[in-house]
């Protein structure tokens, strides 16, 4: 067998196949332990139906002896716990149908990662091939307990308890414990039938049945009920609507620090640079409610729109999935963005070690970087220098009223905070730094490139 | 991918199937309701 040049580092779990990168391209190695299931995938006409309904990531067979698939690549792969609400959710519904239409034709999911969940033209899509197996009868389905510690138990705590509760998923890859959601979860949520048996009689019985009762040996469900089962978490997981928390964030807008004139100068500037650098993928730091990304994404392919709130990420999915399906939302947390996860730290990667762009736009952001989160004039240069060669950035000044209720209470506190000094570490990094102040505001915006 | 299952997991999948068939009649039931209410309420119309 012919050795792959670069085996990516998140598929090694899986004996049916892997995922390998060669001479630029991506491909999908079947191994001989996943040769069967993936021809029924392929003969079942499981595989035509789901390519043409966009829900799997599209593929071609490479010709080589070897049973090697050709992948499309996804421009860039956001985790659940950088996900809202809304993502998690149709990422869980399309899991659900995505088996049901296996189980018509004799298969079954074995797994039911939300690590196998990507977002491709604002829609999630499915991602692994070889997560399909002959379904054999009356069994129950072997990934049921995943798919509520990866979906179902999430969901509920971010509608049931807070939003940030998906933050839990960055400490355990594995999904959130049943043990742990059901404490968690409120005591009235005993009273849902739904959430009482997939959750808290689902933690109970993880906790008492073992083996040694022989339980595994008679537990039987016929194909109709496990239907049933999969028809009724569907419509249980449809009806759950976004639980619009109060945020910080929610109600901002990027416009409200501008009078009409002020903004529409900026707008024209950020399109105008845009148009120049006709990126393929850029990256709107703190995007918000994604004015700005919206602006970007009639030039650029790819549009990543980051911002910390839960509440914008979820508006900024919105945006996808009705009018931008360029834009890939994600929530990020400057201040603690996602590292490598898993085993070696390699399984999952950290977002800069993820995103390779051609522009950063990082409007009405630095002045919170430094003021708020105490970064080095250095630092936020580094930032952006980081991660793409060029950059439009926005200089807030003190006089500013966002800064200075920032600055209330230690006015004497980053006294480096000027235009100029910025400039000068931009310098540093970029061959060119041009200031553009923003006539009628008092703040300036910066193009940089390398 | 190879994952535990879970034996918990599986033998409450067995103990909650009548439920879950319960709940997808009571949904068909509900439905079929529906479109009757709805049927009649724009016969008149």
């Amino acid at each position: 067998m012919k050795v792959p040049v670069e085996k990516i580092a998140g598929s090694f779990r899986d004996p049916s196949g892997y995922v390998f990168r060669e001479n630029g391209g991506l491909f999908r190695q079947i191994t001989q332990a996943g040769q069967n299931d993936f021809e029924a995938f392929i003969n079942s006409g499981l595989a035509d139906k789901l390519l043409d309904d966009e829900a799997v990531v599209p593929f071609t067979f490479s010709g080589r002896k070897e049973m090697v698939l050709i992948l499309e690549e996804l421009p860039f792969i956001t985790y659940p716990y950088e996900w809202s609400f809304s993502q998690l959710r149709d990422g869980a519904l399309l899991t659900l149908e995505i088996i049901a239409e296996a189980l018509k034709r004799g298969l079954v999911l074995k797994d039911a990662s939300a690590f196998n969940i990507a977002f491709r033209k604002g829609r999630p899509v499915f991602i692994d091939h070889t997560s399909f197996t002959v379904y054999r009868k009356n069994e129950p389905w072997c990934a049921y307990r995943q798919f509520i510690m990866h979906f179902l138990a999430p969901l509920l705590l971010m509608r049931k308890c807070d939003l940030r509760c998906l933050g839990l998923f960055r400490n355990d890859i594995g999904g959130i414990p049943l043990e742990l959601a059901s404490r968690l979860l409120p005591r009235t949520t005993w009273l849902s039938p739904e959430i009482l048996i997939h959750v808290h009689l689902h933690a109970l019985f993880d906790r008492h049945v073992s083996e040694a009762r022989g339980a595994a040996r008679k537990a039987e469900l016929k194909p109709n009920q496990l239907e049933n089962m999969v028809s009724s978490l569907h419509s249980f997981i449809a009806g759950m609507r976004f639980p619009g928390q109060r945020t910080a964030w929610a109600a901002y807008s990027g416009s409200t620090s501008y009078n009409d004139e002020s903004f529409r100068f900026k707008q024209a500037c950020v399109d105008s640079f845009c148009r120049e650098c006709a990126p393929k993928v850029c990256v709107d730091l703190g995007a918000n409610n994604g004015i700005f990304s919206e602006t970007v994404s009639k030039y650029a392919a790819v549009t990543v729109a980051a911002d910390i709130d839960p509440c914008a990420v979820e508006q900024l999915y919105r945006l996808s999935r009705e009018k931008c399906p360029g834009i890939i939302p994600v929530l990020l947390d400057l201040n603690n963005p996602s590292p490598g996860l898993g085993v070696f730290n390699g399984e999952r990667l950290s977002f800069f070690d993820r995103f390779r762009g051609d522009l950063v736009l990082g409007l009405a952001l630095i002045h919170h970087l430094r003021i708020s989160g105490n970064w080095s004039l250095e630092q936020i240069a580094e930032l952006f220098a980081r991660m793409a060669p060029r950059a439009l950035t926005e200089f807030v000044p003190r006089e500013d009223p966002q800064v200075k209720q920032l600055l209330r209470g230690r006015e004497d506190y980053c006294t480096d905070w000027t235009l100029e000094k910025m400039c000068a570490a931009f310098r540093r990094r970029f061959a060119r730094c041009e200031t553009i102040p923003i006539p009628g505001s008092v703040r300036t915006l910066i193009r940089l490139s390398r | 991918m190879y994952i535990d299952a879970g034996t918990g997991s599986m033998a409450l999948q067995a103990a909650a199937a009548v439920f879950f068939t319960a709940a997808v009649f009571c949904r068909q039931i509900f439905a079929w309701c529906r479109g009757c209410l709805h049927a009649n309420g724009t016969e008149g119309r």
